[in-house]
């Protein structure tokens, strides 16, 4: 078998293999998923290694340490590199890459290179190796190769392995990343002027009686500490010519240091949004059902409350900003930006754990995009959308709105509802809220349990308090004549069912009641038929 | 057909109302006081009128305080609803009074007014959307059924006083009921507008006055009704 055939082998085994993926995934959750739990905890773990493995260092250079100390020293590095390397075979699936170049050569009728094939998976880990965060842990292991010890400094390094396990520091970093145009013209600025500074200086004070600047590096030393508004008073010019030259950069130095903090200042301005941001996001990506709110306007308020209430995770988009500071007062994760955005669409979680989208902002255009964009991000995600016009609805359900709420149409019904019959309305209006403690709610008929094939007149609905309102059945089931039957969107709904009725696996009994018997009910329902064995 | 109800406004929610009830073949009369809307809801094919309704005579000049039974504050201004509402009050006190509020401290001011329901758009929608998060098949439900356009209804039956439903238990009216109706509950008005609800368990003594709310097509409200109406029990 020649080595090209071992490898193709070996990576379709790999990739057949739920073991492998299992593996994986274990630390996939434990290195990198920013939902897991057990990544935080790990992360802790790892902020305690790198403080007490560099507070030791500190501690070594005065007080010799004992054996025990290499002992922890190679537990460290042990750790250390054992997560560079999982790190990078977590980075990509190398094996689908020699799948895909074996997969190609076939189709192609070309023939295959196995030295392409793993070039192709080397380069993507050297891609891995090359981004600043493997730098950073790679630095923080090798000086603890013995004829490395030199580089002991680039154990310090190790600190810098905390920005991959706390994200505010990574934020701190990239500010300075994105201002870099402006700090290298501001260092550049600083060069110069520290280069004409030091030559200066040196020039006037080197020959001068009483000097103290001798060397060229002293005339550095003091332009550095005269430049930035130190002081200290160590090398002071004695001459004239010296005098103007410090009190000249001693303006520059005005200059440089409300440049250098006015560059921060604002990079972390324009940032501070950003940060707001990304601890939505973050939040975001905490949940694992989420609902994504379109639009804060007086409907998304209600609902927005209602959600709070019922204690649902969710998160609102709106593109007035003083919308967002409000839902923010409420407590709300909000973040300003335009919901017909895919990519902020996409950080919010549609297509991953967002389970939900209500487009309900006051512009129907607004509403169909965005139900478009959510509908292709992902095929099952419940999407309820706001119509204003009428027309809208059918673009809507085009678009793949699963409901549409068209708020005139909403007050139009209960308005001519009300009117004929007040107190029938208002009733049954309570129930359907669930405001008044009658509930009305659906109890299906799973397989097995005690409800299926029982006659409606077998079960006492009437001993538990209840009133069957209807059952719902899907279309498919054979249609049952001699009871009063309504089309429901696809399925049928047969109204107050005589005690005829037969159920069957998949009947939805809409009860209404209080919520124990209700409760009660789904008990007395779920335990099971007493003929039937091992299922619960 | 004298119009039993009178539909104030002929906006964009006034003609949304106007098409319900058009579709529920209730008899309504769309007034407003704007020329340029009245011409609007023409040109969608409704028969709006005219009329200025800070003008009391006008108001009872369309049957209220007379043969109208129920009032569409469906303006566009909370204050002109609010206007509205108090001089249709005024001059018949057992109207039946909807209203539309658009912003939310409007809702107690049209109930002083007068109004015996207002609707918040905005907080039913939301209410709504939320109900359809929570329980989609109930909603689902009610809107093809009960709050649709199939037969199948709600209705509320007064118990009159000659009926032979007085002093009868609650048990024994469901023995009757041959209909295929739901009886969802009842409303002692003596007590307030709360609901008996019938399958609570508690046998409720009827008395006349009473309100039986029941859910079921036209056909079997009718006969229901007819039955409680009648002064002698059926066999």
């Amino acid at each position: 078998m020649s080595l090209a055939q071992l490898l193709v082998r070996l990576a379709y085994r790999l990739q057949a293999s739920s073991r492998y993926a299992q593996l994986k995934g274990f630390f996939h959750k434990l290195l990198t998923d920013p939902r897991s739990h057990r990544r935080k905890l790990f992360d802790s773990f790892m902020i305690a290694l790198v403080l007490v493995s560099v507070m030791l260092l500190i501690y070594e250079v005065r007080h010799p340490l004992g054996p025990w100390a290499d002992v922890f020293e190679v537990f460290v590095v042990t750790v250390f590199v054992s997560e560079y390397l999982l790190r990078m075979w977590l980075y990509n699936d190398s094996h689908k890459i020699l799948i895909e170049h074996w997969e190609k050569a076939e189709l192609m009728g070309l023939p295959f290179h196995p030295a392409l094939a793993l070039w192709a998976v080397i380069r993507r880990k050297l891609t891995y190796m090359s981004t600043p965060m493997a730098i950073i842990d790679l630095l923080s292991i090798l000086p603890s190769y013995r004829p490395l010890r030199f580089l002991r400094l680039f154990l310090l390094f190790r600190l810098l392995k905390l920005f991959r396990y706390t994200r505010n520091l990574t934020a701190f970093g990239q500010v300075l990343v994105e201002k870099r145009f402006e700090l290298y013209t501001l260092s550049v600025f600083v060069g110069s002027v520290l280069l004409i500074a030091t030559v200066a200086i040196y020039l006037f004070e080197a020959e001068a009686a009483n000097s103290k600047v001798l060397t060229l590096m002293d005339a550095l030393y003091w332009a550095v500490i005269t430049l930035t508004t130190v002081g200290y008073g160590d090398i002071v010019p004695v001459t004239t010519e010296g005098r103007v030259v410090a009190m000249v950069l001693v303006f520059a130095g005005i200059g440089v240091i409300s440049f250098a903090t006015s560059i921060v200042v604002m990079a972390f301005h324009e940032k501070m949004r950003e940060l707001h941001d990304n601890r939505v996001f973050a939040a975001v990506e905490r949940q694992s059902s989420l609902t994504i709110v379109c639009g804060f306007g007086r409907i998304g308020q209600v609902v927005a409350q209602r959600m709070a209430a019922a204690n649902q995770a969710f998160v609102i988009i709106d593109k007035n900003i003083e919308s967002v500071i409000q839902a923010r007062k409420h407590g709300y994760l909000a973040v300003p930006g335009d919901a017909t955005d895919g990519t902020l669409l996409a950080n919010l979680g549609l297509g991953r754990q967002a389970s939900r989208i209500l487009c309900l902002t006051h512009d129907d255009v607004s509403n169909v995009y965005i139900t478009l964009t959510a509908r292709q991000a992902s095929p099952d995600i419940l999407i309820i959308s706001r119509a204003n016009k009428a027309e809208t609805v059918r673009k809507l359900v085009q678009a793949g709105a699963n409901h549409v709420v068209r708020p005139y149409e909403v007050v139009a019904r209960m308005a001519a509802e009300f009117i004929g019959q007040p107190v029938a309305f208002d009733a049954l209006y309570d129930v359907v809220t669930r405001t008044a403690g009658v509930y009305i709610e659906p109890v299906a008929v799973r397989a097995g349990d005690r409800l299926e094939q029982q006659r409606i007149g077998e079960i006492d609905i009437n001993a538990h308090h209840l009133l069957l309102f209807g059952v719902i059945r899907s279309n498919d089931a054979p249609s049952v004549d001699g009871h009063a039957r309504f089309d429901l969107a696809g399925r049928h709904f047969y109204f107050n069912p005589g005690p005829d009725l037969i159920l069957r696996t998949g009947d939805l009994l809409m009860l209404i009641g209080y919520q124990a018997s209700l409760a009660g009910f789904r008990q007395f329902a779920s335990r099971g038929k007493k003929r039937s064995k091992g299922k619960a | 057909m004298t119009p039993r109800y009178a539909l104030f406004g002929c906006n964009a929610l006034a003609i949304e109302v106007a098409w319900r009830l058009t579709m529920a073949k209730l008899a309504f009369v769309m007034l407003d006081r704007d020329a340029t809307l009245v011409e609007q809801a023409r040109q969608e094919g409704l028969a709006a009128e005219h009329l200025d309704y800070t003008d009391d005579d006008a108001l009872r000049a369309v049957g209220i305080g007379g043969n109208v039974e129920g009032v569409f504050c469906m303006l566009r201004e909370d204050s002109e609803n609010v206007f509205l509402a108090i001089s249709a009050r005024a001059l018949s006190p057992g109207l039946r009074i909807v209203a539309v509020c658009r912003s939310p401290e409007a809702a107690d001011k049209l109930l002083a007014a007068g109004a015996d329901k207002v609707v918040d758009p905005y907080e039913v929608s939301g209410a709504r959307v939320h109900e359809l998060i929570e329980r989609p098949e109930v909603v689902e439900l009610m809107e093809h059924t009960v709050f649709g356009l199939q037969d199948l209804n709600i209705a509320e039956v007064t118990i009159p006083v000659s009926s032979w439903l007085h002093g009868v238990r609650l048990n024994q009216l469901r023995k009757h009921m041959t209909q295929n109706v739901l009886l969802l509950g009842v409303v002692d008005r003596e007590r307030g507008k709360d609901m008996i609800f019938s399958a609570r368990g508690i046998d409720h003594n009827l008395d006349y006055d009473d309100v039986l709310v029941v859910i079921g097509p036209q056909r079997d409200v009718a006969a229901f009704q007819a039955m409680v109406t009648s002064d002698k029990a059926p066999d």
